[in-house]
């Protein structure tokens, strides 16, 4: 602590007090919070000068009580309210903001099937606004923009900040079902365009590394097409544009994933090629020079708008691509299924937790599956492989190849949903009940809400758990 | 008050006389008694008077007697209805009871306070024998052992019902400890003056040179600006020696609003007075030279504070130290 120079010490001091001693009672009432504002203040400002009464007060506080100890204690921690609660404003706002572009997005898809003309206005004006409106994504979409421009420069989509791990689990899975039918709807209408486009082939450009390849594809997956059958397909594609591009928040994080960036100027994207089509021709070649799109394509259904894509939902199959370096995206079907995806989101495949179970570890799980066995508890042995079994799950925290999968049980994996492990947060006296219902992990520490209302934390990456 | 009404009537071009206050404190009673007949069921219900033996009338009263000593000639009667609806009022009851001699009373008293007294004198004084007799000296006084003109004078009955009747004791016993170390301590710092050899002269009011009469403005400036509570915060840690945690428990707040307070008024403060000092001339050099801490003054500091007369901490900074590390309470 600073040191307080030693006049100011003498001239604190030296203060004589300006009113009388106040009374016990009026002391008391200070300590106790129970004075109105202006008394206060006078009792303030008579302690400021006065120090035997501030060592009356100091002395006739009641002892410390549990609470507060508690709080005092573990002011250092990393999950004590003060400091918990930035990271609770900072879900929040991601919270609100995704929700925002959301509903801001929707409702540009109600206005671009209203009126046809002023399309391409509305879609110019939207492509700037939802370039502004991205929060973590504004480097992308004003990288987006630029690149409309002049398309000269290679990507800057190195730039873009990979979302933090821990602040997007809840948002995102909790409106389930809106954003897996969104899901399902861009799928669909990938998988359209992209047989659309490959029917006119421009020449590839040299595309300078893999990554920006990998992000350029990423921003013309509903890519530019070619005028002919961009005509064709005016309005069907543009209500398709539209609708997916409104799951702009990312679902599930993976650090570093490009694609989780992908998503969300694809209204821009979109828009912009509307804006290019319909008012400069000439840069269609350059659009159609960056392509490289390959390796991409998994699947080509038929150009038919109402194609079965490789939808998220039950979805099974596709390699399941244990290649280094391939960081597979998470999500929850609407069915509930973990489901993981190795090519940013065009497929699915289902992760079947327990096909790989290494272990259920949790004190409670193991004395309970014990005295299961030993009780010979049929009843409480069918719960578990039921449990076991089923696995549905409600939300889903990814980081790199580090996965926390929770539902009607806590899974953990660590090679990226190879191998998982059952976990049952359990204290010495307790043990999580419910479902899970939210996780929010970052680094080592990690906090589990069930569907009863529990709060179960750990600090160092699932060995140990206290419920809050 | 006083002055207050006097003020008023002067600018009003009104003599001020002694009939005058008579009649406006009485306008006043008025008033409070108005408030007090109001609210008297209420409260009365409230406050459980038939358990401690108290008499409707002598509830009214107390009430009368409260509100009247809070009311000034400017508190409305809406206002002086609030503060009687804030007040404890069975506690309050148990008090005045108690203090009227009520044996009822004084067996409810004995039975809520007696160990909780006992506790907070321990903690207070820290220690077993001046615990006990802090808690028996403040009893005879609750107990009224004191009599004024053939009546039993108790401390209870200055309890008015704003705080809590257990904080109150708290208080009291706090008062009552911090007169009585006060009193022995400073006879105990002279006697380890004297022991460390240092001089004790008699306090001369040594001039202070020009420098530190600019030093002292420019702080005096600085510390003026500053919120009451930000004075009372750097008072606490850096004069009394109270730890963060007791700071904060006395305000209300999280200890590390404390701390960062703390930190942040230090570094302004510091600014302020070099900013100061360079308005007045001294360079920047000479004003942060000026601030340095001067280890061999701070003894001069005691000495003089130790030879004032008039409001001085009890403790020296020295002394301070060791009871900060003997432990808090």
């Amino acid at each position: 602590m600073q040191n307080l120079p030693k006049i100011v010490r003498e001239r604190l001091r030296a203060a004589t007090p300006a009113v009388d001693h106040p009374d016990a009672d009026v002391l008391t009432a200070f300590a106790e919070r129970s004075l109105p504002k202006h008394e206060q203040g006078v009792v303030l400002e008579h302690l400021a000068r006065c120090g035997d009464c501030r060592d009356i007060v100091a002395l006739a506080l009641p002892a410390t009580e549990p609470g507060e100890a508690v709080a005092n204690r573990s002011s250092s921690g990393w999950l004590t309210w003060p400091a918990l609660r930035w990271a609770f404003v900072a879900v929040g706002v991601v919270a609100i903001a995704s929700l925002g572009v959301v509903r801001y997005q929707r409702g540009r898809t109600q206005n671009m099937a209203a009126s046809a003309p002023a399309r391409s206005e509305i879609a110019a004006k939207g492509a700037r606004e939802a370039a502004a409106q991205q929060t973590s994504k504004d480097d992308y979409a004003s990288a987006r923009v630029a690149k409309s421009k002049a398309w000269a420069a290679p990507s800057k989509s190195e730039k873009i900040p990979a979302p933090p791990p821990s602040a997007f689990v809840d948002s995102r899975v909790a409106p389930g079902s809106r954003f897996r039918d969104q899901e399902k709807e861009r799928d669909e209408k990938k998988s359209t365009l992209r047989a659309d486009r490959f029917q006119a082939l421009g020449p590839l450009p040299p595309a300078s590394t893999g990554r920006d390849a990998g992000s350029r594809i990423g921003q013309l997956a509903h890519g530019p097409r070619v005028s002919n059958q961009w005509q064709q397909n005016t309005v069907q594609n543009q209500l398709q544009n539209q609708a997916p591009s409104a799951s702009s928040p990312p679902k599930q994080q993976a650090a570093g994933d490009l694609s989780a960036n992908m998503e969300v100027p694809r209204a821009s994207e979109t828009v912009e090629v509307q804006t290019a089509q319909t008012t400069a021709q000439t840069q269609s070649p350059d659009w159609l020079q960056v392509q490289s799109l390959p390796a991409q394509v998994t699947s080509d259904s038929a150009p038919a708008v109402s194609a079965s894509g490789p939808a998220p939902s039950g979805a099974i199959g596709g390699p399941v691509a244990t290649s280094s370096g391939s960081i597979p995206r998470w999500t929850i079907s609407s069915a509930g299924r973990l489901q993981r995806s190795f090519d940013q989101g065009n497929t699915w495949q289902d992760v079947d937790v327990n096909a790989n179970l290494a272990s259920v570890v949790g004190t409670s799980l193991e004395i309970s599956a014990n005295a299961a066995r030993a009780s010979k508890n049929k009843d409480a042995r069918q719960d578990l492989k039921r449990e076991a079994a089923s696995a549905a799950f409600r939300a889903v925290a990814a980081a790199g190849t580090d996965i926390w999968a929770g539902g009607s049980g806590l899974y953990h994996s660590l090679d990226a949903g190879n191998h998982w492990t059952r976990i049952v947060p359990a204290s010495a006296d307790a043990m999580l009940t419910g479902d899970i219902v939210s996780l929010e992990f970052s680094d080592q520490h990690g906090k589990v809400a069930t569907s009863t209302a529990e709060i179960w934390i750990t600090t160092d990456g699932g060995q140990n758990w206290q419920k809050q | 008050m006083k002055s207050a009404r006097a003020a008023i009537a002067t600018r009003r071009g009104h003599r001020v006389n002694d009939g005058d206050r008579a009649m406006s404190s009485t306008k006043q009673n008025f008033a409070v008694e108005a408030v007090v007949n109001d609210v008297l069921a209420d409260l009365y219900a409230k406050s459980g008077c038939d358990k401690v033996g108290l008499a409707r009338e002598s509830f009214a009263a107390i009430l009368c007697e409260v509100g009247a000593k809070h009311a000034t000639a400017a508190t409305s009667g809406s206002e002086i209805r609030t503060f009687l609806l804030t007040l404890r009022v069975d506690e309050l009851a148990l008090a005045r009871a108690c203090a009227a001699g009520e044996n009822s009373a004084w067996e409810i008293f004995l039975t809520r306070y007696r160990e909780k007294l006992y506790l907070s004198a321990l903690r207070i004084a820290r220690e077993d024998s001046a615990a006990r007799e802090l808690a028996d000296t403040l009893y005879a006084d609750l107990y009224g052992t004191n009599t004024r003109e053939g009546k039993r004078v108790s401390k209870l009955a200055s309890y008015t019902g704003r705080g809590s009747l257990e904080g109150w004791l708290r208080t009291v016993l706090s008062q009552e400890y911090v007169n009585r170390y006060r009193r022995t301590k400073r006879l105990v710092s002279l006697d380890e003056e004297s022991e460390e050899g240092v001089q004790f002269r008699a306090p001369e009011p040594e001039p202070l040179p020009a420098a530190d009469q600019r030093l002292a403005e420019a702080t005096d400036k600085a510390l003026t600006v500053l919120s009451s509570e930000d004075r009372v915060v750097l008072s606490a840690y850096y004069l009394d020696g109270r730890t963060l945690a007791e700071i904060a428990r006395m305000l209300g707040v999280h200890e590390s609003t404390i701390s960062r307070k703390i930190d942040k008024l230090a570094k302004s403060l510091r600014k302020q007075i070099v900013a100061a000092l360079g308005r007045r001339g001294m360079s920047r050099r000479q004003a942060e030279e000026a601030l340095e801490v001067d280890v061999r003054d701070l003894q001069l500091d005691i000495r003089r504070s130790l030879a004032q007369e008039s409001p001085a901490p009890a403790f020296s900074e020295k002394s301070v130290e060791a009871r900060v590390r003997e432990g808090p309470g």
